[in-house]
């Protein structure tokens, strides 16, 4: 601030001829300047230059100048030279009441062509309103000031309408360098937030409250109030570190340098309070959620087109306002066409106004049967709060015409999209009612379950059973008795029999011989084998046998047993053969004695 | 008794009539004659029907709960309707508030509908002439002399006493379903299950119209009954509820 004029020194002259860059010609002065300071008025140009002719400054009162300096350097980066050059021109003027002028371009010549500059608008603030007792006590020193702000772009919104909130430092009398990471923002509540990007910190002149200040803006979001009603937005904090010029006064060269402090200042924003109207209650049916201000347009890809080409219908949605938050509009398409998800591609920016950028829909359908049809108008509605009402758009409505006939999946797969084609379901309802005659009516059971009946069901056949198994089992257990026993004398009673037989064969009785060698064989089986005599005879006892595993050669003696016994009674036969008889049938008796039949 | 047949069977065609034609709730009235007179599983069905389609007319508060109710009652008749099955199915599907159900084990759900997919009647005779068969089966394993009669007669029989004692078991779980009558449907609009059987007592859920209810018939308090859905366990009002 103190600082009156900086002086740029000549560095160096280069004798170089500056290469063939285009001409640059410049002003420039601080955007923001305070009635009765001095500022500096700069022209530049990268070449060498004459002949500048300032424009006349009507609005200020010229002080001093043109200072004239130049700079030039000369670099080498990998052999390869590139030189600047600036040749500056420094006016000091004065502003003389407050307002926002321009300063005209002013020329210069090259070459002898002329150049002209851009024109420069400045503001101008008021003085600074010095205190009523400050003007008495004739001291100088600054008053050092900072604070925060906290701005809102709109104070009465409605709801889901974009408000800007800004946060901005104030400060005069020192120097602020930079914020530091321990901050508290407020939660925000009842508000979807949206933060924009930090602009570039750069100092700005002010006018507030009667003073200049030095300005900057340090936070900017982006809110969308959800509810309507009185909303507070809570303070923020942050720390700032300033520096500060020293009070004791150390009259030294160095002054500028060394006497300043570093200092860690909190600050606070203040809080604010934002009224959210509601949106008005007659909403179109149509109405999208979108709060702003908003245009639309549509393009079709192909209004004449073959069966199962496929249709792309794209929606733009321009504007700015909650865009983010826009629901997609549902078009009705006529019958016969297969309609896929719409595809959506944003491109937004954050803008103070809000969320601006377009929203581009596409929606693909693919007619699958040929026809005349129309796709009718979308309708787009949202909130203008420029207006203040609800808006309605249209887009025009489309005929189409689709040649050629439905055709089967089969000859179609190569051109199709879409390979999947999904069973198409119209609408779902109840099935019908029953309108036969036949009746199911509810038959009361016939026993209850647990009941008397119920256990008997399951009791009787149970008992017959065990009465059964009784039965049965004393049956058996009888029949099992007899045979054992006969089973076990079997021997005995064959021994017996062949006792007599060998008494007989020694007394030469052949007759009654044979008898007893029979009887002995046919008792022996029919004991041994548990079978009734009666049920025994030549032809089955075979099979009997072989059944009980009894081998071959037994079963062949015991028939020849049998068969002689039978016919030697009556035929003339020798004692060898008797002898060799009686032999044969008390080996067969010990053979199947020895086997568990 | 067949001039009562033939009254029935107009009674239900003229309410068929009247359902085709779109007069919804005096078809309604009529098929409430028609089952007063004699319940059967057509007339609960179109009956059902009925109420849904007043429900979707005009949503009134309770048709859908009643359409519940006549579908379940006509599948207490006859389990294996498949349009009864399907259109209650999709009643249940408008009921509000979708309950979390009951973290049931997989087997216990597939046995349950096992054991709906039969009459309680049908169940029992199966497992009595199992138990017959059974019986039969180890009188063949004892006395028979073939040996793969043996062997079929006792796996047989092994196999027919598990099925008799399964069966047996679904009809008593049918038995004390359908005797005590513990399934209800809710009535009304929205009820909220209370923790105890008293207005004061805490909310701990709410309860939309259509729901399925099990009563717990050994806890009722004057007007208050303990119902359980799901893993949920809390008290509401009898009047609040109808028991299929």
């Amino acid at each position: 601030m103190k600082r009156i004029l900086s002086i740029l020194f000549v560095c160096g002259f280069s004798l170089l001829a500056l290469g063939a860059d285009d001409v640059e010609f410049k002003a420039s002065a601080p955007a923001q300047v305070v009635v009765g300071r001095p500022f500096q008025l700069t022209y530049s140009i990268n070449k060498s230059a004459k002949d500048l002719r300032a424009p006349e400054f009507v609005d200020f009162d010229y002080l001093a100048g043109p200072y004239t300096s130049q700079s030039s350097s000369t670099t080498y980066v990998n052999g390869k030279r590139t030189s600047s050059f600036t040749l500056t021109y420094t006016y000091m003027l004065e502003a003389k009441k407050e307002g926002t002028y321009t300063i005209e371009p002013a020329t210069i010549k090259v070459d002898g062509t002329q150049y002209t500059s851009n024109g420069v608008r400045v503001k101008v603030l008021p003085p600074d309103q010095e205190p009523a007792s400050a003007t008495s006590t004739s001291n100088p020193e600054p008053q050092s000031e900072v604070f925060l702000r906290t701005i809102l772009s709109k104070t009465n919104v409605h709801e889901q309408e974009a408000i800007l909130l800004t946060y901005k430092i104030y400060y005069t009398g020192l120097e602020v360098g930079q914020l530091t990471n321990n901050f508290t923002l407020p939660e925000f509540k009842g508000f979807i937030k949206q933060e924009l990007e930090q602009n570039q910190v750069q100092a700005e002149m002010e006018h507030y409250k009667g003073k200049n200040y030095l300005t900057a803006e340090i936070y900017r979001i982006l809110l969308f109030p959800q509810n309507s009603g009185d909303v507070t937005i809570d303070p923020a904090r942050f720390e700032a570190v300033v520096y500060v010029q020293n009070r004791s006064r150390i009259r030294s060269i160095f002054d500028d340098f060394y006497a300043t402090t570093t200092q860690l200042r909190q600050l606070e924003a203040p809080g604010v309070d934002v009224h959210v109207d509601p949106l008005p209650a007659n909403k179109p049916a149509s109405y999208s959620g979108g709060v702003g201000e908003f245009s639309i347009t549509s393009n079709i890809s192909n209004t004449e087109l073959q069966v199962n080409e496929a249709l792309t219908l794209t929606l733009t949605i321009k504007g700015s306002g909650n865009l983010k938050y826009v629901k997609t509009p549902e078009i009705e398409w006529p019958k016969g066409f297969e309609v896929y998800d719409p595809k959506v591609t944003n491109d937004f920016q954050n803008t103070t106004r809000g969320i601006s950028g377009t929203k581009t829909i596409e929606y693909l359908a693919i007619p699958r049967s040929g026809g005349n049809y129309t796709l009718p108008a979308i309708e787009f509605s949202y909130f203008d709060t420029k207006q203040d009402k609800y808006n309605t758009l249209h887009t025009p409505e489309y005929s189409l015409t689709i040649s050629g006939t439905a055709t089967t999946e089969h000859s179609n797969k190569h051109t199709r999209v879409v390979p999947e084609e999904q069973e198409q379901v119209l609408g779902e309802d109840i099935r019908h009612i029953y309108t036969g005659k036949e009746r199911t009516p509810s038959i009361p059971a016939l026993m209850e379950f647990g009941s008397l009946k119920f256990w008997m069901c399951y009791l009787i056949p149970l008992c017959l059973t065990i009465i059964l198994f009784i039965i049965f089992r004393k049956k058996i257990k009888e029949n099992a008795d007899i045979n054992l026993v006969r089973y076990k004398k079997a021997n005995k009673v064959a021994q017996r029999r062949l006792k007599t037989a060998k008494r007989l064969l020694r007394e030469n009785n052949k007759e009654l011989f044979y008898e007893e060698i029979e009887r002995a064989s046919w008792t022996y089986l029919s004991d041994r084998l548990s079978i009734p005599t009666a049920e025994l005879n030549k032809e089955n006892i075979s099979q009997v046998l072989s059944d009980k595993g009894v081998s071959e050669k037994t079963i062949q003696d015991v028939n020849n047993v049998l068969s002689t016994a039978e016919f030697a009674r009556y035929a003339p036969t020798t004692d060898y053969e008797m002898q060799k008889m009686y032999e044969l049938t008390t080996q067969i008796i010990n053979e199947l004695e020895g086997q568990k039949l | 008794m067949k001039l009562l047949l033939i009254f029935l069977s107009s009674l239900f065609l003229e309410a068929n009539t009247c359902y085709t034609e779109g007069n919804f709730t005096e078809a309604a009235k009529k098929y409430e004659q028609s089952i007063a007179e004699q319940p059967s599983a057509e007339v609960y069905y179109n009956l059902g029907n009925t109420y849904f389609k007043l429900y979707e007319q005009d949503s009134l508060r309770g048709n859908l709960a009643q359409s519940i109710l006549a579908y379940e009652r006509a599948l207490r008749i006859q389990p294996a309707n498949e349009d009864t099955q399907y259109n209650l199915e999709y009643a249940k599907s408008k009921i509000q508030g979708k309950i979390k159900d009951a973290e049931s084990f997989f087997l216990s759900d597939w046995l349950k509908s096992i054991r709906d997919a039969l009459l309680q009647q049908t169940w029992t005779w199966m497992s009595i002439s199992l138990f017959i068969f059974m019986l039969v089966g180890i009188f063949l394993f004892a006395y028979s002399k073939t040996l793969w009669l043996r062997k079929t007669a006792f796996y047989g029989s092994i196999v027919a006493l598990l099925i008799s004692i399964l069966a047996c078991l679904n009809a008593a779980s049918l038995h004390k379903r359908d005797s005590q009558r513990v399934e209800a449907i809710v009535v009304k609009g929205e009820v909220v299950v209370k923790s105890s059987p008293a207005e004061s007592g805490t909310d701990l859920f709410p309860l939309y119209e259509g729901v399925k209810v099990i009563i717990d018939n050994d806890e009722i308090v004057d007007d208050w009954c303990c119902v359980r859905v799901g893993n949920n366990k809390g008290w509401m009002r009898l009047e609040d509820l109808e028991r299929i």
